[in-house]
């Protein structure tokens, strides 16, 4: 659970009651699903009080992406779907460093550390809806 | 275009292929439609091996190439536009996909198929209803980029260009209820807002008017972003109407917001990242590039140079003095990374602390060698002194008697001068009201958005005990909490005060100061410290344990703004909240009383120099820091500090505000006190009497004579009223022919006029002091003061004998000692 003790965290310092957020996460958490994911769907959350606080207890600097367009080549290192399952959204290559925004700390981006060994991955923190947000503007784009 | 995946192809490690020679039997291996679904050209056949260009080679892609050509596959990476031109000669153009166009920008969009996409319908905005458009604030239309259109009943039809923003909607929602989104052009929509609100100021620089723009903005996202509620915003705004500070500031100050949920808000609103700077080491080279003082006086500290940017840690934008400033260091483009206040404050202190600390040790050093007291003497006053002993030494050898006398007749003028002068000061001071005033009206019309931020120093060292009273006497200040910068300073090595601080949960105007561990440990080295970082246009020195008079800095702040110019410092009235603890605190009370109820305001009007007391003197804080601040070798850094702005031309002014401390109840905590301040006039004298004659010249002869009564008087009587008493005790018990001998004819007269002014002005001067304070129950203690003399010359004597064997140590008085268990002291 330690992983999880920032959202929790940010989810109580809102005041939400210990048994209410039982009851939200075994409504709406499904197996494998991360409880944070069902604390944003249900409103109980806010994705950005989630990213600040993550930002600030890793070290990782935050990074708000409303109205950001993706680089589409960039999808060529973190193809789509994978973006879409980890929530993570490729913002831009500098040098041989790809920054990666990531709604969570640890991202499994390693097919694509596989794919490109010599490539850095930079992380930086995001709302998770922001980055929903601007990937699906990108598939709308691509389309 | 190729370049992008140049690079691709290396972080992959693999070979990149232009396609401009393709093996046009190779590429049949796969057939077009494959090719192109894989996107994926065959290029040539080395052996068995098939050479194979890949626009994206997943493993799914070489899986499926390797199963359709079925043989081994090397891959090779190649740019889409140029794949696509290959598969179009390879395979015929009908066939080939058409090249991908790069993803219009938002705003070229074709907002009719947004519209169609969002279920939404698209006006044109050829006609405002300027009415209708009013139903939402002009400054907030412009910034979401919307227009009201019409209003339904409770639902507000309004027109946007941006209908998947999220954040959008909900700022409609809360600040126009329902709403009812459509979809029109941004260029119509901004004009649509000029007709209905007028054209829009032509946009000023970023950095010229970021506050009204980035407050708007920053209220609505905390709302928006649930981080603030409606109500807590408004009533935010009604305290910035009163105050005028910033938006930001008020909600942090009113614990609405957070100060991490603040820094992120303006880094997203500044798009800038928000870096947890508490554990970063910000890089040399990106030090070296902006000298101190200015990342200092800017509050931002250089993090990092990277890709020909320097990168700066602030807690918001930017201004233009600063952007300036750093233009004079660098030309490096600059990007901020936003970090909370308190965790800036923590890197400014980590990165700094080593030439913060050379300052406060060495700055006044190093400028005006001949005002430190580093050196006790100097070698003039060394080659004096030793001259005068010798002297003296050889005449009582030739001469005794006569030279006994010759010594005797000097104290005696002197003592009987220096009571004289006192007397007179407590004599004027009496009969008039000599502090600056300042009235209850005054305080009253004090418009709140002018006062100044004023910065409070609190020297702290093992005083844990005292931490809660502490807050608690600084909390009761009646200023705004938002221009409070209160500075607590803690010695690096004293850990017990540092957790009892940690603990206390401190409010966003306090900030924990550590002092790192470097000589002198003193009280003045520490406020230099404090000072080095402080942000007031006011600076005031508070003790632990002391208990300010809750409108002390408003009173000081219309003070000012009635004194001349050349007053720089306002010393309020020093007393005590537990002078009935025992005889000792009464004593002191009494001593106190007169000193900063009579005797500092007479020096006052007489325009002499003043002795500061040691807490409770605002100073203004450039000026401050022009004259070289507190002395850290100097154990009454402040007494000094009051010669040292008189000297400089300025002047201190009284007024009538006071600041309870705690008295000393305990004997030899109190010795050890006094001997520090008897130690401290010693060492001030010795400095600024290294140059007699340029003293005399800078504060006139009125004035030098009035520092040598007020300070050489006051270690010297402490000094020599023993042995006076010693030659009275032993004349009474022995009437020795010797002790007549010292007092010959008109001498004894002297002598005796001396003993009965000095004995009715001390014993007088503490009996006014107490009548005018008020405390007539101390009035018999002050006339029992004789026996308090005697206490002061232990100190003396001690403080005497610490100059010359440790001259910089800081005999620290212990705090806490009128805490009773269960009872709480108060004024």
């Amino acid at each position: 659970m330690t992983e999880r003790l920032p959202a929790e965290l940010v989810a109580l310092q809102r005041e939400l009651e210990g048994e209410a957020l039982r009851a939200a996460l075994a409504e709406r958490a499904r197996p494998g699903e991360r409880p944070e994911e069902a604390l944003f769907d249900l409103g109980l959350l806010s994705s950005r009080d989630f990213a600040l606080e993550l930002a600030a207890r890793s070290g990782l600097p935050f990074l708000g992406l409303r109205g950001f367009l993706v680089d589409e080549r960039l999808l060529l290192y973190v193809p789509y779907v994978l973006a879409l399952a980890e929530r993570v959204c490729p913002i831009v290559m500098i040098g041989d460093s790809l920054k990666v925004a990531t709604a969570y700390l640890e991202p499994d981006l390693d097919s694509v550390r596989t794919r490109f060994p010599r490539l850095d991955i930079e992380l930086v923190v995001a709302p998770r809806d922001e980055i929903l947000e601007a990937l699906r503007d990108a598939a709308t784009a691509v389309r | 275009m190729s370049a992008f995946f140049e690079r691709a192809a290396a972080h992959a490690g693999l070979p990149f292929v232009e396609l401009d020679d393709v093996d046009a039997e190779a590429a049949h291996e796969l057939s077009p439609w494959a090719a192109r679904t894989l996107g994926a050209l065959p290029l040539r056949l080395e052996g068995r091996e098939l050479v194979v260009a890949f626009v994206d080679p997943t493993d799914d892609v070489l899986a499926t190439t390797r199963s359709l050509v079925r043989r081994p596959v090397r891959a090779m990476l190649a740019a889409p536009d140029a794949m696509a031109r290959a598969h179009a000669r390879v395979y015929g153009p009908q066939l080939a996909p058409e090249p991908a166009e790069p993803a219009p920008p938002r705003e070229r969009a074709n907002l009719r198929d947004v519209a169609r996409r969002a279920a939404l319908p698209f006006v044109e905005l050829d006609r405002v209803d300027v009415d209708a458009a009013r139903e939402l604030p002009a400054r907030l239309s412009r910034q979401l980029g919307v227009i009201a259109l019409e209003r339904r009943g409770e639902t507000l039809r309004v027109a946007t260009s941006d209908a998947f923003n999220g954040v959008t909607l909900r700022v409609l929602r809360i600040v126009a209820g329902d709403v009812e989104l459509v979809v029109a052009e941004p260029e119509r929509i901004d004009a649509a807002l000029d007709r209905a609100f007028g054209t829009a100021p032509d946009a000023l620089p970023a950095e010229l008017a970021p506050d009204e723009h980035t407050q708007l903005l920053l209220g609505e996202l905390l709302v928006a972003t649930g981080l603030v509620t409606r109500n807590e915003l408004v009533s935010a705004l009604r305290v910035q109407e009163r105050t005028g500070d910033r938006l930001g500031t008020i909600l942090v100050f009113a614990g609405a917001l957070s100060e991490q949920e603040l820094a992120g808000a303006l880094a997203d609103q500044l798009s800038a990242p928000l870096l947890d700077v508490g554990r970063y080491t910000p890089d040399p080279s990106a030090l070296a590039l902006v000298p101190e003082h200015i990342a200092r006086r800017h509050r931002f500290v250089p993090l990092a140079v990277s890709g020909h940017t320097l990168y700066v840690a602030t807690t918001a934008a930017l201004g233009t003095e600063a952007l300036r400033d750093l233009r004079r260091s660098t030309d490096l483009p600059v990007r901020i990374v936003v970090t909370p206040q308190r965790q800036l404050d923590r890197l400014l202190q980590r990165t700094y602390s080593g030439r913060y600390v050379r300052i406060a040790t060495a700055d006044l050093l190093n400028r005006l060698p001949d005002e430190s007291a580093y050196r006790v003497l100097s070698f003039a006053q060394k080659a004096v002194f030793a001259l005068i002993a010798v002297l003296v030494a050889l005449a009582l050898v030739t001469d005794p008697v006569t030279t006994l006398i010759v010594l005797n007749v000097a104290s005696i003028l002197f003592y009987t001068s220096f009571s004289l002068y006192k007397f007179k000061l407590i004599y004027d001071a009496l009969g008039h009201s000599l502090e600056l005033p300042v009235t209850p009206a005054d305080l009253a019309a004090l418009d709140e958005t002018t006062l100044p931020v004023f910065t409070i120093l609190v020297p702290l060292y093992r005083e844990a005990a005292v931490v809660p009273r502490l807050t608690t006497a600084l909390n009761r200040l009646d200023y705004p909490r938002t221009r409070l910068d209160v500075k607590l300073i803690v010695e690096e090595d004293d850990e017990e005060t540092i957790e009892a601080l940690r603990e206390e949960e401190l409010p966003p105007h306090f900030k924990l100061v550590v002092v790192p561990d470097a000589s002198p440990k003193t009280k003045p080295k520490a406020c230099n410290y404090g000072l080095i970082q402080a942000e007031g246009k006011y600076v005031v020195i508070y003790d632990a344990e002391d208990r300010p008079e809750p409108d002390q800095l408003k009173k000081v702040v219309v003070a000012y703004a009635k004194a001349e110019d050349r007053i720089v410092c306002i010393q309020c009235k020093l007393n005590y909240y537990n002078r009935g603890q025992n005889i000792l605190t009464r004593w002191f009370t009494t001593e106190y009383s007169n000193w900063f109820d009579l005797l500092m305001p007479g020096l006052d009007a007489a325009d002499a120099p003043i002795p500061l007391g040691g807490t409770s003197n605002h100073f203004v804080r450039e000026k401050l820091i022009e004259i070289g601040a507190w002395d850290p070798f100097n154990v009454t850094e402040d007494a000094d500090l009051g010669i040292r702005l008189h000297k400089a031309g300025y002047k201190t002014a009284i007024i009538d505000s006071t600041t309870f401390e705690e008295a000393n109840s305990e004997l030899y905590n109190w010795i050890r006190q006094r001997s520090r301040w008897v130690k401290g006039y010693i060492q001030t004298w010795l400095v600024q009497m290294r140059h007699p004659v340029g003293l005399w010249r800078k504060l006139g002869w009125r004035s030098f004579f009035s520092f040598q009564f007020i300070v050489a008087g006051t270690f010297f009587a402490f000094l020599l009223n023993p042995f006076y008493w010693l030659l009275t005790t032993l004349w009474v018990l022995t009437e020795a022919g010797w002790i007549r001998q010292l007092f010959p004819g008109i001498v004894y007269y002297c002598a005796a006029f001396g003993l009965y002014i000095g004995n009715f002005t001390f014993t007088y001067i503490n009996v006014a002091g107490a009548m005018r304070r008020g405390y007539y129950d101390l009035v018999k203690y002050a006339l029992l003061s004789p026996l308090y003399w005697a206490l002061m010359s232990i100190g003396a004597w001690k403080g005497l004998a610490q100059l010359v064997f440790r001259p910089h140590y800081w005999e620290k008085t212990e705090h806490g000692l009128d805490l009773v268990p269960g009872e709480e002291a108060g004024p």
